[in-house]
Parts: C-alpha cells; sequence; structure tokens
C-alpha cells in the first residue's frame, strides 16, 4: 500500500473510522500474527494477543504522531503484550507447578509443554533469553532491518546485531542437540 | 560506512544474501582483511543453512480465522466522539508544524507574536479605566470568570501542570511496568475539577485548554495502576503534541499580568 493512502487511513482510523481501520489493520495482521506467534507458540493465545493488541492500538491511535511506520508501532504493541503473556505463563507454572524452576533470565515455557511438538527450530527459540528471541523472531524470522528492530526494542542497531548473533548461535546449538536427540 | 563496526552490522544481510551488490562488494573487500569477521561470517553462514530464514505461520490459517478476527476486534472497538472535521489547510497546517524544524519556525514566531500581543495589551490596559481590563482580556461575547472562579482554575492549572511535568520526567526501565497508581487519583480529581470549571462563564482560551488537559486526564484515569512503557509515550506524545505545559505556563503568565495591572489600577 503507498505511504500515502496509509496516512489517509490512519488520520481516519484517527478521526473514528471503523472502516479504515479495518483496512489499515488487514495490511498489517498477518506479520503482526507471526511475531505474537513466535513469542507463544500457540494459534489460540497468538490471536488473543493480537486481538488485543489491534484493540490498544486503536484507543492508542489518536496520538499516534507517524514519527515511526505503524507496522513498527503495531509490532511494539504486540510484542509487548506478548512478552506479558510469556511472562505470566511463567510465573503461573512457577505457582501451580511443584518443584518448577525458571532459569533466570530465559523466561521461557517449560519444555514439556513442546513435547510433542515436531518443528525443533520453533521449540529451541523458545528457549533463548527473552530479548534474544524477540530479535530472532524481528530480525531472521519476519525479515525486519536492524533499524526497525532498534525501534521496536528501543536499543541500538550494535545491541541488535550482538543479540542476532548470539541468539542464532544458541539456536544453532540447542537445534542441534535436538536433532541429535531425536535421531 | 565502511568502518570495522559498521560492516559487523551488514555481516547477516550479507550472509544471508539479502545485501545489495555495493554493499556486498564493500563487506566482501573488508573479509578479505578482517580475521574476526570473516570468523564470523562463516559462524553465521553455518547457522542460516540450518535455520532458514523467514517463518510464516500465519499463512497456513484459512480466510475465515482472519475474517471471525476482524470481526470480533470491529465489535469491540470503542466509538470515537466526532471531532470537528478540518478544512484542508488547517491539516496541512498542522501537518507543517509536525516537523520539528518548523516547530522551531513556528515556535520563534509565535514568541513574537506573544510579545506583541502582550505590549499591545499593556498599552491598552495603560489607558484604560480599570474597571474594563479583565473585560478587555477575554473574547467578545463572553463574560470574564468571576473571582471564585479564577482561583479554582488557576489552581486547576498549577495541578495539572505539576502532573505533567511529573509524567515527563518519570524515570522508567525498558520491558518494566510504571507505577501510576498516584497520577490516576489525580487526574479524576481534576477531571471533577475540569467539569466545574466548564460549566463556568470561562473565555474561549481557557476552555479550550481546559478540554486539552482532560483528553490528558482521562487517559490517565482510564489507564492502569502499572502501566507500560509504551502507555506511558502514548500519554507523553500527546502532552508534547497539545504543547499543554506551554499554553499552561501562558495562561498562567497572562493571570499573573492581570492580577498586577488590576492591583496597580486599585493601588
Amino acid at each position: 500500500m503507498p505511504a500515502a493512502d496509509e496516512r489517509q487511513l490512519i488520520r481516519q482510523a484517527q478521526e473514528g473510522n471503523h472502516r479504515a481501520y479495518r483496512t489499515l489493520v488487514e495490511q498489517h495482521m498477518k506479520q503482526a500474527y507471526n511475531v505474537a506467534f513466535g513469542f507463544v507458540h500457540d494459534h489460540e493465545s497468538a490471536r488473543d494477543i493480537l486481538q488485543e493488541a489491534l484493540i490498544k492500538a486503536y484507543e492508542a491511535l489518536p496520538a499516534f504522531r507517524g514519527d515511526a511506520q505503524f507496522s513498527t508501532w503495531l509490532h511494539r504493541i504486540v510484542m509487548n503484550l506478548s512478552l506479558n503473556h510469556v511472562r505470566a505463563l511463567s510465573a503461573r507454572m512457577k505457582r501451580e507447578t511443584p518443584g518448577f524452576v525458571d532459569i533466570p533470565d530465559l523466561c521461557h515455557e517449560p519444555a514439556f509443554l513442546h513435547a510433542d511438538h515436531k518443528d525443533h527450530i520453533e521449540r529451541a527459540l523458545h528457549e533463548l533469553p527473552t530479548l534474544q528471541r524477540a530479535v530472532v523472531i524481528l530480525r531472521h524470522l519476519e525479515g525486519l532491518s536492524t533499524q526497525e528492530v532498534g525501534d521496536i526494542l528501543h536499543c541500538s542497531e550494535g545491541t541488535v546485531k550482538t543479540h542476532l548473533f548470539r541468539g542464532l548461535q544458541k539456536l544453532r546449538k540447542r537445534l542441534a542437540y535436538l536433532q541429535e536427540e531425536t535421531a | 560506512m565502511s568502518s570495522h563496526r559498521h560492516i559487523r552490522l551488514l555481516l547477516y544481510d550479507y550472509a544471508a544474501g539479502r545485501l545489495e551488490r555495493e554493499r556486498h562488494t564493500l563487506v566482501q573487500r573488508h573479509l578479505e582483511g578482517c580475521a574476526e569477521c570473516r570468523e564470523e561470517s562463516a559462524e553465521l553462514r553455518a547457522i542460516l543453512e540450518k535455520i532458514p530464514v523467514g517463518s510464516n505461520p500465519a499463512a497456513d490459517l484459512p480466510p475465515a480465522f482472519w475474517q471471525e478476527l476482524l470481526h470480533d476486534v470491529s465489535a469491540r472497538l470503542p466509538v470515537r466522539p466526532k471531532r470537528q472535521i478540518l478544512p484542508f489547510w488547517v491539516s496541512d497546517w498542522v501537518e507543517f508544524i509536525s516537523v520539528p524544524r518548523h516547530q522551531v519556525i513556528v515556535g520563534g514566531a509565535a514568541v513574537l507574536v506573544l510579545c506583541a500581543i502582550i505590549s499591545g495589551t499593556w498599552f491598552a490596559f495603560k489607558q484604560e479605566p480599570a474597571h474594563t481590563q479583565i473585560a478587555a482580556a477575554t473574547p467578545v461575547g463572553t463574560k470574564p470568570p468571576v473571582p471564585a472562579v479564577t482561583t479554582r482554575l488557576k489552581d486547576y492549572l498549577r495541578r495539572s501542570k505539576v502532573l505533567l511535568v511529573e509524567l515527563n520526567n518519570m524515570p522508567f526501565e525498558e520491558g518494566t511496568d510504571v507505577d501510576l497508581s498516584l497520577e490516576r487519583t489525580t487526574s479524576r480529581a481534576l477531571l471533577h475539577e475540569a467539569r466545574y470549571l466548564k460549566d463556568q462563564p470561562l473565555d474561549g482560551r481557557s476552555a479550550a485548554l481546559i478540554s486539552d488537559l482532560e483528553k490528558i486526564q482521562i487517559a490517565l484515569a482510564n489507564s492502569r495502576e502499572r502501566e507500560d512503557v509504551p502507555g506511558l509515550r502514548l500519554i507523553r506524545g500527546g502532552i508534547q503534541e497539545g504543547n499543554l505545559l506551554f499554553k499552561i505556563r501562558i495562561a498562567e503568565t497572562m493571570f499573573t499580568r492581570l492580577e498586577d495591572e488590576t492591583q496597580h489600577a486599585d493601588h
């Protein structure tokens, strides 16, 4: 969609036009869904997060000034809601599962949640530290630029690069281990 | 863009084959002379062979899933109060002044105009009897606020200013929530006051300022006790966008000046 059209839709949605907002959202919802899914690895939760994010984005739209792209702004909302979801899940597991120990700074879902899952990459991804996971999802899996990821995560391009490299290194090691285990 | 630090930022795209020709050659040349980057690049290539770029779980979902999602979202969208539709030249003007560089120019011009108005008003006051001074500061057709209302208005503006400054200076850490419980309570109290003031005979400028402040206070009053950082940024954006602190200061200056003039005339 041309940038001018998108700006026009944003302006109309800011005025309260639901149809304009729907058209705007249709352009970005699939990528936003992929970001949420990358974090929660569950279609139902990803749908809930995206729905919540789209409502929150509409409510906050009058304050959107266009400093960043709409997609970047929406991704930021999706990512924050996804992180809240992962944290809440982790806290609930700690409360409800005796002996469940969360690895400090890893904030991942317990491995047994994915015991039946075939996709090793996604399983390994879930075992990365939060920030590394965010960078790998946005940069590697979603194909956003270093600058866009930096904008979403509020960090420098150098930091994005470092987290990406470390995240991918860990991912490769974990992947090798899972493949060996299966073999 | 050819320093070691910058080349390192490009290594991922180089390994993924996403660089355009010019940058690709730049990285290639750097790699010839830099063992560290060569090693990192080789490792990235090995990783990317194992982990394919791109992932699209959304592609597996049927169109009905998206239709249902959009339907659910539409059903939950709040209805915004109708805003006045601005003529195109006003929208263009708003767009023009949203550019920081233009804001400096417009700000400078506004200060000059303001100085001219203040000095003009001052001369006008000097030449007219004291009892007409307050009326001169209010637009034609509106009654001047009675002294009790003025006192409450000043107090409302002062408290709003404290709230906005506090929000602007509030420290936060990325990824953590911010405690807004106190600001929420203050905003609710200020909203009551704003409703009272809006029922009083006010000059147009004060009424408009109260309406602008009300929007921020409503956002705060409806915020969660622990708001996330993007939520706080949005509220701050609203404060800056409306130039609210600047407007409060101008209103306060005008009030002080009017009071001084009135006292001077009484003596």
